[in-house]
């Protein structure tokens, strides 16, 4: 199978990279596993890094509104960060980067690295 | 090879032993060891023990009188051993007793060597009886190999479970194996050519047709062709087979049968399942498509136009106009995330609860209509489908039209913004809006007004329109319907709908949405007359 994301432990944060398309199959092959991400004690905050992510359709969207939704559930903080170009225009649209905790886009303001 | 002397007298079998060591054989082949007996039942034992510990014994010289067994009973029993009686005996005999040397040849002797023993003869004798065991070995062990290949070849065919029949170019079997038994339930043997096969198995198929149409003109080995046929077996059921084709030098032909009853079956099922779910999708589609809006309003205060290209797999999109009373009218447009059935579930759900006469939308409390304002519309929208409740979230944009005055006002959740066209082809962007609706307030909803003159276009799309990609590659995108907002906008907004659905379709062609597309135009004409 192929994969679509990978995992790394910084102190008590578990940052998951997001890969490829996040459309409805893929949710559908990776949901358990990012619940049991969660579930685990270390686990105090979920950042998911979305830099290595192509496109993402309204499936996609719902699946981090769950995330972020099970993450508060279970006591832990819930951030995204890195959306390249156009998912960053896509959760703008949906007024969705406070939802997310993304760091505001200055307009006419050079991308900050 | 090794030689074994056998005699009784210690001083010959040196003298030979000496011989044999300076013999010349011809060929220079020496032997690898001499080995000696005193008697008939000592080289019979060290025969027996030679064969166990794998020391090939070549040839025998065997004394004809000695003490006990003696020579001839000795090498009856050497003969009578399936394991020795390939190894050549030469006799040694003093005189030249015809009678016994003819019990000896009768016996299995090879040859006989008379004492005393000269040098010459006996080199010779040895020489031709080793080169014998020597060709015997080698034709026996071609012999046990031809066997265990064929031993082999017979185990892949009785255990192999495919069906394996080599047939004539005339139809008549050369050879089935154990494996169509346990296909077809006739056992090996019942069917002398294809024909009867066919006949009594394939009563339906056109088996022995389709080989004689499929086998190639000229040499055919190479070529190989397949067919899927029912059959019925001996207890009479009905099952089905794959037979590969193909061809032997010579041209007989070679059928592999496999079972394939049970993946047919399955493959039966899923077609079954596949087409009973196309099926709930198409009716789906059917369902929301009944619900979008008539084509014209009677009110000549307003008109509007929508066109909607559902996709494959049933969206979530739907829209809707309305009057709100006798001032108002009230458009939405919403989007349910996700698609399939669930999300045109949902779909349904809030397009009931937008009903113009609930009370989402208009407040009868104090006697009057009172029509609901759009910000309070999408909170209560907010609370009424949260996310956790589908796992399914909604855009909306929501707008109610006071027709006296022309006053738009209206709220947007997460929809694309609307875009208001002037008659003169001025397009502004509606692009105020709040988030999604199913984050349970976790931001409130605010509420924008703006005058719309006569004439005055407000276009409401989702976004399935903006990205709708064609068959090679590129999106739809923004600006290719905000060009033809532009030169249509002085039109009525029937032509401006129909123009923008005409570039959708010269952009797209014959391909299919990903997500349903939507666009509806409102215009106001004016206050009525």
């Amino acid at each position: 199978m192929e994969e679509h994301f990978r995992v790394r432990i910084e102190a008590d944060s578990i940052i998951v990279l997001l890969d490829g398309e996040i459309v409805m199959d893929m949710i559908q092959e990776c949901k358990m596993e990012m619940e049991n991400l969660l579930a685990r004690d270390e686990c105090r905050e979920m950042v998911v890094d979305l830099s290595g992510v192509t496109f993402m359709d309204s499936s996609g969207v719902g699946f981090l509104i769950g995330l972020r939704r099970r993450a508060e559930a279970a006591g832990r903080r819930f951030s995204l960060r890195n959306p390249s170009p156009p998912i960053r225009k896509l959760l703008d649209m949906l007024k969705l980067s406070d939802f997310f905790s993304l760091p505001p886009v200055l307009e006419d303001a050079a991308p900050v690295e | 090879m090794h030689i074994l002397i056998v005699d009784d007298s210690d001083a010959f079998r040196a003298s030979l032993r000496g011989l044999l060591d300076r013999v010349e054989l011809s060929g220079g082949a020496r032997p690898d060891g001499i080995l000696e007996a005193r008697s008939g039942e000592e080289a019979l034992d060290i025969l027996s023990r030679a064969t166990g510990e794998d020391v090939n014994v070549g040839l025998v010289l065997l004394d004809l009188i000695m003490p006990g067994l003696g020579g001839l009973e000795t090498l009856r029993r050497l003969k009578a051993d399936p394991r020795l009686r390939d190894i050549p005996t030469i006799m040694i005999t003093i005189s030249s007793d015809e009678e016994s040397l003819a019990r000896a040849f009768a016996a299995g002797a090879l040859d006989y060597v008379k004492k005393p023993v000269h040098m010459a003869e006996l080199a010779v004798r040895v020489a031709a009886g080793m080169r014998l065991k020597r060709e015997t070995d080698e034709r026996k062990a071609r012999e046990r190999d031809l066997r265990a290949e064929k031993e082999f070849t017979a185990a892949i065919l009785e255990h192999s479970c495919d069906g394996i029949a080599v047939s004539a170019p005339d139809g008549t079997f050369v050879f089935c194996s154990p494996g169509m038994e346990r296909i077809f339930g006739y056992p090996t043997g019942t069917f002398k050519t294809l024909a009867d096969l066919a006949k009594a198995v394939f009563p339906e198929a056109t088996l022995v047709e389709d080989a004689t149409d499929n086998r190639p003109e000229g040499d055919p080995v190479g070529h190989v062709w397949s067919g899927i046929y029912p059959f019925v077996d001996k207890n009479r059921l009905s099952r089905v087979c794959q037979i590969h084709f193909s061809y032997m030098p010579g041209g007989d032909q070679v059928m592999n049968i496999q079972d394939v009853t049970f993946l047919e079956r399955q493959k039966r099922e899923l077609l079954k399942k596949q087409s009973r779910h196309q099926k709930d999708l198409e009716a789906a589609a059917e369902i929301q498509q009944s619900l979008l809006p008539r084509r014209f309003s009677m009110n000549p205060a307003f008109r509007f136009a929508w066109e909607f290209r559902p996709c494959e797999t049933v969206g979530g999109d739907i829209f809707n106009v309305f009057p709100l009373g006798p001032s108002h009218v009230g458009l939405y447009m919403l989007d349910v995330s996700g698609h399939g059935v669930a999300s045109s579930l949902v779909a349904l759900s809030v397009y009931n609860f937008m009903h113009y006469q609930r009370s989402t939308l208009v407040d009868r409390t104090t006697g009057v209509i009172e029509v609901a304002s759009p910000k309070d519309v999408l909170t209560r929208l907010d609370w009424e489908f949260p996310f956790f409740k589908f796992s399914k979230f909604f855009t909306i944009v929501y707008m109610v039209l006071e027709l006296p005055t022309g006053l738009l006002t209206y709220a947007n959740a997460g929809h694309p913004a609307p875009v208001a066209a002037a008659p003169d082809g001025r397009l502004e962007p509606l692009d105020q809006r709040g988030t999604i609706i199913g984050l349970e307030g976790f931001a409130p909803f605010e509420e924008y007004s703006r005058r719309l003159s006569p004439g005055e276009k407000v276009l409401l799309y989702s976004d399935g329109l903006v990205d709708f990609q064609n068959a090679a590659g590129d999106f739809f995108g923004e600006k290719r319907l905000l060009d033809v907002l532009s030169t249509t906008a002085s039109r009525p907004v029937t032509e401006v709908v129909e123009e923008a659905g005409k570039a959708l379709g010269r952009f797209g062609g014959r391909t299919k949405p990903r997500d349903d597309i939507s666009l509806l135009g409102l215009e106001y004409l004016g206050p009525a007359a």
